[in-house]
Parts: structure tokens; sequence; C-alpha cells
């Protein structure tokens, strides 16, 4: 009998002592993801603050330097074109992710609403566009945009980008339509609407944060996006921010204090958005591939 | 409806695509606007017998499995931590999936910063290990500009991989957890009889994703190291961009670009035939 009793609560304090043990390695595990996390995102920014006589210095300053300045930003804005990029990647980004929005609605509602011959072949291949690697897409359109005089113009390369925001928007609202109860919109066909009036009277509001994280999504895509800018566009005046903070690498001597400022207001945008989007994005991400 | 969509995926994505494997069979530059009519397999004869063609298909295997390793194993850790409960789980999470929301050229530039070899804060930090006396040249050493560059994108694509598989943990019931946890059954049993296979399905669409992406990620090498030093991180993307746009060779840079259709859409076939049956579910 004792010796039945010993053995339990030595049993307990053993699964105490090892949810104990368990407690702690999750807190180490959290403390470094964070760590790996933040880390680069610290060191840009303390980076672009601190003087430029400072930063090629060894050893490095973990913290900011006591004579932080924050002339970088200024220099950034003044000397290199930073303002125009942010404005041409504003246009890109903001017609691209309207137009393919507009267009993905219209052909989720379908694919999401409606059985017919040839839906699943459609699904197929609006997923098979989003899973093979851009460069294949941007050289044979780089030759087509040359013969159609569309290289060096944001309006090519807004092209370029719907090629695939499109099939990725429509797959992203394809699985917010789905959510929706579809007694709504029959009632609403049954009064007389059209299908389009549905779509734009009924389904469209209700699935508004769908539709808002649909355009925010195609709108950092295009913001984030690099190869085909690299290889269609030429003069600096219609560079994006994508460009512009990559022709810095590659000087004689990078001015890493303005990169960095560059990069961290190139960044802000960029990442709000993820942090607005974050709650959305599995249901996204699991409703069929998306760019990474 | 679907019309207008359709017809874009036609002129925007298949055009050119046929388009393209029509260009790899002729003599084509990528400037000048004739092209060569006559219909030839030498690009293909040539680009199979040169050894620079399969080292960027081997980096562009290394690249992506090693991606896959090091973000599915950090993703994993990340989602058991994230799914207990503890006090200031959605800041943690938020930090976790912060290095998601950088745009890729400026992780590019942060992390070429971060492994300077003079003054590169990475190799400042590897110095307090006491077993370090020399810590590499990271992008300019041979043998380590590819595990840098990995390391890069592990950072970057990780929090993908955690997100998808918190979402997979937690559709795996708990009963099944109170139940082995009765039986006695240890942590690291219940880990492997029950978590892992729980996720199997998750798992594999977080490989095969990372796997395809990898495939044509080219900011990360084209910035970093531009495929060198000696062609040790020259993946197939940087090699098909070099023979367009350094020597406009398009023929052969799109008979390159075959071989990495034809790896694309071996992995693709596999994911489509996972997430439809998800989606007839």
């Amino acid at each position: 009998m004792t010796d039945r009793n010993a053995m339990i609560s030595a049993d307990s304090i053993h699964h105490s002592i090892s949810a104990a043990a368990r407690r702690v390695a999750a807190a180490a595990v959290i403390l470094l993801l964070c760590t790996v996390g933040v880390f680069p995102f610290y060191w840009m920014f303390v980076t672009s603050i601190r003087p430029s006589t400072e930063i090629f210095e060894y050893p490095p300053q973990m913290l900011p330097s006591a004579n932080s300045v924050f002339s970088p930003y200024l220099v950034v804005f003044q000397e290199s074109g930073l303002a125009g990029w942010i404005w041409n990647s504003t246009l890109v980004s903001i017609g691209t992710a309207f137009v393919a929005s507009v267009l993905g609605a219209m052909a989720a509602f379908v694919l999401a609403r409606f059985r017919f011959p040839g839906r699943n072949s459609s699904i197929v291949m609006l997923l098979m566009t989003q899973m093979f690697p851009a460069i294949l897409l941007a050289l044979p359109m780089f030759m087509i945009m040359l013969r159609l005089g569309l290289l060096d113009s944001l309006f090519g390369l807004s092209l370029a980008y719907l090629a695939f925001l499109i099939p990725v928007a429509a797959m992203l609202l394809k699985a917010f339509f789905e959510a929706i109860p579809v007694e709504l919109e029959e009632a609403s066909l049954i009064d007389g609407a059209s299908r389009i009036g549905t779509l734009f009277r009924i389904t469209l509001p209700l699935s508004l944060p769908g539709v808002a994280s649909t355009f925010l999504f195609c709108f950092i895509i295009s913001w984030d996006e690099f190869l085909f800018a690299r290889m269609f566009i030429r003069q600096p005046e219609n560079w994006t921010v994508s460009l512009g903070l990559a022709s810095f690498s590659g000087e004689f001597v990078t001015p890493w204090d303005q990169v960095m400022a560059a990069a961290t207001i190139i960044t802000l945008p960029a990442a709000a958005i993820f942090l607005v989007l974050q709650r959305y994005l599995i249901r996204g991400l699991t409703a069929g591939g998306i760019k990474g | 409806m679907l019309g207008p969509v359709l017809i874009a995926v036609v002129v925007l994505v298949i055009f050119p695509l046929f388009w393209g494997l029509r260009i790899s069979f002729t003599d084509s530059r990528m400037i000048g606007l004739g092209y060569d009519v006559g219909l030839t397999i030498k690009n293909y004869r040539s680009v199979l017998a040169d050894a620079d063609t399969w080292n960027a298909v081997w980096v562009t295997i290394a690249f992506s499995a090693g991606t896959v390793v090091g973000s599915v194993l950090l993703g994993i850790a990340a989602a058991l931590v994230l799914d207990r409960d503890f006090v200031g789980k959605s800041v943690v999470r938020v930090l976790v999936i912060l290095p998601w929301a950088v745009p890729h050229v400026v992780a590019a530039l942060v992390w070429q910063w971060m492994y300077n070899p003079d003054f590169g804060v990475v190799n400042y930090g590897l110095l307090f290990l006491p077993w370090v006396t020399e810590p590499p040249k990271w992008l300019s050493d041979p043998s380590f500009a590819l595990i840098a560059i990995i390391l890069v994108n592990v950072w970057k694509t990780y929090p993908f991989a955690t997100l998808l598989l918190l979402a997979g943990l937690q559709t795996i019931s708990d009963d099944l957890y109170e139940a082995s946890e009765i039986d006695g059954a240890s942590p690291v049993r219940r880990f492997f009889d029950i978590t892992l296979p729980g996720l199997q399905r998750v798992l594999a669409i977080v490989v095969l994703l990372l796997l395809i992406w990898s495939f044509g990620n080219f900011v990360f090498i084209f910035l970093m190291t531009q495929g060198g030093p000696a062609g040790a991180t020259n993946a197939l993307v940087v090699q098909i961009y070099f023979e367009a746009f350094r020597f406009f060779r398009a023929g052969s840079a799109f008979s390159m670009g075959a071989i990495l259709l034809i790896m694309s859409i071996i992995l693709t076939s596999v994911y489509i035939v996972i997430s439809m049956r998800q989606d007839n579910d």
C-alpha cells in the first residue's frame, strides 16, 4: 500500500518536473524565434540612424549610437529618386490590385456558385498559372512587350503583374464567397436581380473583408515584385521601390545608412498591410497556392 | 463572368508560355525584332551537354531542399509553441510572422549587410562562440555562400510554414491527446503517434509550395551573390536570366527554362491533386 502511494507521488512529481521543463523549453523557443525574427529589423533601423562615420566600425555597436541622426532619411529623399519610386510603385500596386480584384471577383463568384462542365479544369488552370517560376513567364513576355513597344512603361509592367495577380485574386475570393450562405443570393435572384447585380449588391458587400484583404494582398505582391521590374524597366524615372532599392547594392562603397533608411520606409506599408491581413492569410493560403 | 479571367489567363499566361517554348527551338536573340523561323534542337543539345546546366540544376535542388528542411523544422517548433496558451501570445505571433512581411529586396540588402565579412554583425556574434576562431566570409566563400542564402530564405519562409502548420495542429482533436495521456504515452511518443500523422496533409502542401517557390526564387541570389562565387549559388533562374540578358541568347535561355518548367510541372501536378482532393471533401 505505502509502496503504491510512494509510486504515485513519485510519478506526479516526475510529471510536474517534466511539465516545468517543457514550459522552460517553450519559453526558450519563443525567445529564440522572436530574436531571429526581429533582429534584422532592429539592425536595419539602428544602421539607418547611425552617423555615416560610425558605420564602418568594428566591433559593431549593438545599441543605437549616442550621436544618432535622422539625416539619412532626409538625404535619401533628396539625393535618390525615392519619392518617385514610391509614387510609381503606388500607381502600379493600386492599379493592378484593383483590376485583379474586380476580374477575380467575377470569376470567383461563378466558380463558387455554379457547377458546370469545365469548372474543374478552370480551377486547375488558375492554380497552374501560379505554380511555375515567374521567369518562365517573364522571358517570353519581355519579347512580346518589346514587339508591342510596351517595355520600359509602367502600363506594360502592370499588364505583366496581372498575369499572376488575377488567378491569385480569383482563388482567394472563391474561398471567401463559398463562406457566404447561398440563400441570400437566391432570394435576390428570385426578386429579379441579374447575376451581376446580385454579385455587386449582395455577395460583394457581404464579403467585404475578403475583398479588401484580396486587394491588399495583391497590393503587396506588386509592391514587392522585383524580377519583372528588373527585366522590363530601364529608365530611372520608371523605377519601382524594389528597383530603386536594389540599385544601391553594387555601388563601390554602399552608403548603408541611406540604404537602410530607404529600406525602412519601403518596408513600413508592406509590414503594416501584413499585420492587418494576418488573420485572413491562412484562409487564403489553404484555399489554393499563392505567391510567397 | 468567368470569360474575362479565362481570356486574361490565355493571353497573359498560356500564350507567352507556348511562344517561349517555340523560341527554345530557334536561334532567336533576346533583342532585335526579327526571329529565326528555322526549328532546331541544337539549343537543347548544347544546354544538356553543358556542365554549367547540371550545376545549376543541382544548386536549384540543394537550395530548395535546404529551404524546405530549415523552414519546416523551424515551422513545426514555432507552431507547437504557438499552439499553447501563454501570456503575450498574440504579440509573439506577430513577431514570428514579421519576416514574411518584409519585401524580398529589403531582406536581401539587410542580410547582405549583416553577412559583411569585415563589419557584419553575424560574424561578430559568431566570435562569441568558443569554438569559432575564424568565421567564414559567407557570401564570398564558395563553400558557405549557398548556405548563407538558404538561411535567408528559411528566415523569410518559415512564418508561412508556421501559420499553415498551426492551422493544421488546431484540426487535431484534443480527445486523441487526452486518450494517449491516460495511456501514459510520453510527449515524444504523442508527437510521433498523433501530431505528425495529423499534420501529414498540411505538411505535404507546405513542402510542395516551398519547393515550387524556391525553384523560382530570383531576388536573393541575384542581389546577394549574382550566382557566384565560382557558380556556387548559380541556380537555374539566375543562369537563365544571365543567358538572356548578358549574352542575349534567347534560344538557349528558353531551353533551360524548359528544364525548370519540367521540374515545376512534376511538383505542381502533385500539389494540384492534393489540393483538389481537399477542395472536394
